[in-house]
C-alpha cells in the first residue's frame, strides 16, 4: 500500500515536472530580451491609455490662461511635466494621447489586416483574371507615396479620427495582401485544400476555414510593424495639421505646437517625442521577437516587413 | 600607405581653402543682398491671381502703381501720378494726372495712360483675378490723353485713393496685347518700378533685383531683395541671429527676448493697421440668428486673451479700427462701440436666439497670424461656457483662404491688412456684394457705408464712417479683437523702419 502511494506520487511529481518542463520550453522561445522589453513598453502604453481618465491629474482640454507654459515642477507638483501655451497640463495630455495613438493604431492594424489578408487570400487562391485585377489595384494604389496619398485623402475629406484612419488604412492593407497573396498561392494546392474541395466545401468556406488561419502568424507579424509606422504617421499628420481637430490632444499634435517653443520652453516639444520615440521603439522590438519566433525564415534570410 | 595619407591631407586643405574662399565670396556679396524672411506666399506670376497685402507690396516694386499711403506724412503719395483732383462739380469724377517720362525696365517703354486703363481693365476681365473688389467703385475710365487718366465712379467715393492706389498694379499694354496673359506674366515681367523680378519660386521665395536706372532706386538700397518664405517663427528668428536673413517678419511675443539678446540683430515695433476679427456668415445656420452672432462678440475675453496668450503684444479693437486709422473717434468709440466682455449676457442671448446647440465650427489658420491656434483655442471654451457648441478646426492656409475667398466658411478667424481708411475693407467684407467672405446684406451697413463713401468733406466723413462702424456692430457678422503690434527682427547690417502695413520696399531699406 505504501509503495502503490509512494509510486503514485512519484508519478504526480513527475507529471508535474514534465508539465513545467514542457511550459517552459514552450516559454523559453518568447522569453527573449525583445519580446520582454517591447512587451513592457507596449503594456505601459496599454494601461496609460486605458486609464487616463483615472490617473491624469487634470482634463487634458482645461485651460488655465494665467499659468501658461510652466516649466516641469519634477517634485510632485502641480504641472510635473509643466503646461503648454494655454496652461494645459502636459502630462495629462499625454496620457489621453497615449489613447489616441492606440486608438488610431489599433483601427488601422485591424482594418487593413481584414482589407489586405481577405484581399490577398481571394487573389491567390483564385489566381488567374481575379489575381490578375486585385494585383493591378494594389500596384496602383502601391504607386502612391504613403504619406504624400494620405495628405491627399486628409486635404479631401478634412480633419477627423475616422478620416485620419482612413487615410492610414489606404496603402497599409497592401502589404498584408501581398504577403497573403503569396502564402494563398501555395496552399491552394495543398493536400488539406484539395481534400476540403473533393469533399464539397465552397470557395468561401475553403479560403475562411483553411486558407485564412494559416496566414495569420505573418499578419501577426506585419501588424506589429504596422502598428508602430501607424503611430508615426498620425504624428507626421497631425504635425502638418492634417490629424485629429485640435481638441483631441495627440502628440503628434503637442510636437507640432511645441515646436514654435522649442527654444524658450522645450517641454512643450520634448515629452511628446519621447513617447513617439519609446512607443515606436517597444513596438519594433515586440514586433522583431515575434517574427523571430512565428517566421523563422525571414530570421534567417534577415528580410523585413513593414 | 604614406602616399595616399598625404594625399587625403591635401585634398582635406585644398577643400577648406575652398570652402573658406567661397564662404567670404559669399560675405561681400552679401552685401547688396537683403532676404527677408516673410509669412506669405504669391500664388502665381499673375498679379492679379491674389489679394494679399506682400503681394501687392511686390508687385507694386516690380510694375508699378498709383501711389501709396505714407505713414510718416499721414497722407497719400503718388508713385507713377504726380497729382490728383475731384471735380468740384461732380464728385464722380476723377482726374489723376500721370507722371512723365517714366520709362520701363530693359526696353525703356514710356508709361502711359493706356497701361493704366490696361490694368483695370484686366483686374475686371481676367478670369484668374481676384483683386475685383479693388475696382468696384469705378464706373468708367478713360484717357484724356497720353499722360491723363479720368475715372468716372459710380457714386461719388471719398476713399477712392484706398481702393486703388497701391492695389491696382500697373501692367503694361503693349506686351499684354503682343504676348497674352499667360506669356507676359511669366517671360515678361517689366514695369515701371525700382526692382525688376528675377526669380518666383512659388511658395519658396521671391528674388528681386535693383533697376539701378530707376530714379527711385538709391545705391544704398539693396541689389538683390529676397522675400523668402519662412513660416515657422522659429526658423526666422534662428536665420536672422546666423545672418541668413536681414529681417525677420512677425516675431510672435515668446521670441521677442530672443532677438532683443541678440548681438547682431535688434527689435523693433510697430502698431498694426491690420484688424483681427472673428467672422459669422449669416448665408449659413446659425449664424443666420442675430442675437447669436451678438453672443459670440460678448462671449470672448478679448483683455485675458491678449494678456496671457498674445502678452500684451496686441491692443484691443472696440469698433473695427483703432487709434491712427482714419475716422477714429475715442469718443464716440468708448460710448457706443465697446464691447465688453459679459458672459452673463452672451448666454442670454445664446438662450434668446432658440440656438439648438448644433455644433458650430471656427476655422482658424495655423502660422499665418501670431499665435493664431493658441488665440483662437482659447475662444472655443469661453463659447462652450456661454452655451455654444463651438469646435475648432485648423484646415491648412490655402484650402481656407481659397474657401473664405469663395464665401464657403460660415466662421473664421481672419486679418485685414493695410486698413488705413477702413471704407475699402468695411465694404469688401460687410456691404452687399462687395466680396463672398463673409456675405452678408443688411439695408442699413449699406446705407450707412454708401453715404461714408459720398462724404467729401473730412469731419462729416468722418461722422458717418462711425455710424457705418455702429451699424456693423449692431449687426454683427463679425467681433473686432485686436490689432497686433508687429514685431520685427533687423539685422543691424541695414537701416530700415516698419510700417504699420508691414509692407516691405526695397527703396526703404539701406544697407549698412
Amino acid at each position: 500500500m505504501d509503495n502503490s502511494a509512494t509510486l503514485e506520487a512519484e508519478v504526480i511529481s513527475e507529471r508535474r515536472t514534465a508539465r513545467s518542463r514542457r511550459l517552459r520550453r514552450a516559454l523559453r522561445p518568447w522569453l527573449t530580451p525583445k519580446v520582454i522589453g517591447g512587451g513592457i513598453i507596449v503594456l505601459l502604453l496599454v494601461i496609460g491609455g486605458l486609464s487616463a481618465p483615472w490617473i491624469a491629474p487634470y482634463d487634458p482640454n482645461a485651460q488655465n490662461l494665467s499659468q501658461a507654459l510652466r516649466p516641469p515642477d519634477w517634485l510632485f507638483g502641480a504641472n510635473v511635466f509643466g503646461t503648454d501655451a494655454l496652461g494645459r497640463d502636459i502630462l495629462s495630455r499625454l496620457f489621453y494621447g497615449a489613447r489616441i495613438s492606440l486608438v488610431i493604431a489599433v483601427m488601422v492594424v485591424i482594418i487593413s489586416g481584414v482589407v489586405g489578408i481577405a484581399l490577398g487570400a481571394i487573389s491567390g487562391y483564385f489566381a488567374g483574371t481575379t489575381d490578375f485585377l486585385i494585383q493591378k489595384l494594389v500596384e496602383v494604389v502601391w504607386a502612391f507615396p504613403p504619406l504624400l496619398l494620405a495628405i491627399a485623402i486628409m486635404a479631401f475629406l478634412g480633419q477627423g479620427l475616422e478620416n485620419l484612419i482612413l487615410a492610414l488604412v489606404s496603402q497599409r492593407w497592401i502589404t498584408y495582401c501581398r504577403v497573403s497573396r503569396g502564402q494563398a498561392l501555395s496552399l491552394r494546392s495543398r493536400e488539406f485544400v484539395d481534400a476540403a474541395r473533393s469533399l464539397g466545401a465552397r470557395h468561401t468556406r475553403i479560403i475562411v476555414r483553411h486558407i485564412m488561419p494559416n496566414l495569420l502568424p505573418s499578419a501577426l507579424v506585419i501588424g506589429t510593424f504596422s502598428m508602430a509606422s501607424a503611430i508615426i504617421s498620425e504624428a507626421a499628420l497631425s504635425f502638418l495639421g492634417l490629424g485629429v481637430p485640435p481638441e483631441i490632444p495627440t502628440w503628434g499634435s503637442m510636437l507640432a505646437d511645441g515646436r514654435t517653443y522649442i527654444s524658450t520652453s522645450w517641454w512643450l516639444a520634448l515629452f511628446p517625442g519621447l513617447c513617439i520615440f519609446f512607443t515606436v521603439l517597444g513596438i519594433n522590438l515586440l514586433g522583431d521577437g515575434l517574427r523571430d519566433i512565428l517566421d523563422p525564415r525571414l530570421k534567417r534570410s534577415g528580410s523585413g516587413i513593414g | 600607405m604614406k602616399a595616399s595619407c598625404r594625399r587625403l591631407t591635401l585634398i582635406l586643405l585644398a577643400s577648406v581653402a575652398a570652402t573658406a574662399t567661397f564662404g567670404l565670396a559669399q560675405n561681400a556679396e552679401a552685401g547688396g543682398q537683403v532676404t527677408i524672411g516673410v509669412t506669405e506666399t504669391i500664388a502665381s506670376y499673375n498679379p492679379y491671381a491674389d489679394s494679399i497685402s506682400m503681394g501687392y507690396a511686390i508687385w507694386c516694386q516690380v510694375y508699378g502703381c498709383l501711389g501709396f499711403y505714407d505713414y510718416e506724412k499721414g497722407d497719400y503719395v503718388g508713385i507713377l501720378v504726380e497729382r490728383w483732383e475731384v471735380d468740384k462739380a461732380d464728385k464722380n469724377v476723377w482726374t489723376f494726372h500721370l507722371k512723365r517720362g517714366v520709362k520701363r525696365q530693359n526696353d525703356g517703354v514710356e508709361f502711359t495712360s493706356a497701361d493704366v486703363i490696361h490694368s483695370v481693365n484686366r483686374i475686371n476681365n481676367d478670369p484668374q483675378s481676384k483683386q475685383k473688389q479693388n475696382i468696384s467703385p469705378i464706373k468708367d475710365i478713360s484717357a484724356v490723353d497720353k499722360y491723363t487718366v479720368k475715372i468716372v465712379t459710380k457714386e461719388p467715393t471719398a476713399s477712392l485713393l484706398e481702393y486703388i492706389f497701391d492695389r491696382v498694379i500697373i501692367t503694361a499694354k503693349d506686351l499684354y496685347d503682343k504676348h497674352g496673359a499667360r506669356e507676359v506674366d511669366r517671360k515678361f515681367p517689366l514695369g515701371w518700378g525700382p526692382y525688376k523680378l528675377k526669380e518666383l519660386v512659388i511658395g519658396q521665395r521671391i528674388v528681386l533685383e535693383k533697376d539701378s536706372s530707376h530714379p527711385d532706386a538709391k545705391p544704398k538700397n539693396p541689389d538683390t531683395l529676397i522675400f523668402s518664405i519662412m513660416r515657422e517663427a522659429e526658423q526666422r528668428v534662428t536665420a536672422l541671429i546666423n545672418n541668413e536673413i536681414q529681417i525677420a517678419q512677425f516675431i510672435p511675443p515668446h521670441l521677442a527676448e530672443r532677438v532683443s539678446r541678440a548681438t547682431n540683430a535688434e527689435l523693433l515695433s510697430t502698431s498694426s493697421v491690420e484688424i483681427m476679427f472673428l467672422a459669422m456668415s449669416p448665408k449659413y445656420k446659425p449664424w443666420d440668428n442675430l442675437k447669436l452672432r451678438q453672443a459670440v462678440c460678448y462671449a470672448i475675453d478679448r483683455d485675458l486673451i491678449i494678456k496671457n496668450v498674445l502678452k500684451a503684444q496686441a491692443d484691443r479693437l472696440d469698433g473695427p479700427i483703432g487709434p491712427g486709422q482714419y475716422g477714429y473717434d475715442p469718443e464716440y468709440t468708448k460710448k457706443n462701440l465697446t464691447i465688453a466682455y459679459d458672459p452673463a449676457k452672451a448666454r442670454e442671448l445664446v438662450k434668446a436666439s432658440g440656438y439648438n446647440n448644433e455644433p458650430v465650427y471656427l476655422d482658424a489658420p495655423v502660422g499665418r497670424y501670431i499665435n493664431d491656434k493658441e488665440v483662437t483655442e482659447a475662444m472655443v471654451p469661453m463659447l462652450n461656457a456661454v452655451g455654444i457648441n463651438a469646435r475648432l478646426r485648423t484646415p491648412e492656409w490655402a484650402t481656407l483662404w481659397a474657401d473664405v475667398q469663395k464665401g464657403k466658411t460660415p466662421f473664421y478667424y481672419m486679418g485685414r491688412g493695410s486698413v488705413v481708411d477702413p471704407s475699402v475693407a468695411l465694404s469688401q467684407y460687410f456691404e452687399t456684394n462687395g466680396s463672398p467672405r463673409i456675405g452678408i446684406s443688411d439695408p442699413e451697413i449699406d446705407r450707412t457705408l454708401a453715404a461714408e463713401r459720398v462724404a467729401f468733406d473730412p469731419a462729416e466723413r468722418k461722422k458717418a464712417l462711425n455710424i457705418a462702424f455702429k451699424a456693423i456692430e449692431d449687426a454683427a457678422p463679425g467681433c473686432f479683437m485686436w490689432r497686433h503690434h508687429m514685431l520685427y527682427g533687423l539685422s543691424k547690417t541695414i537701416v530700415h523702419k516698419p510700417n504699420a502695413a508691414g509692407r516691405i520696399f526695397g527703396t526703404e531699406i539701406v544697407v549698412k
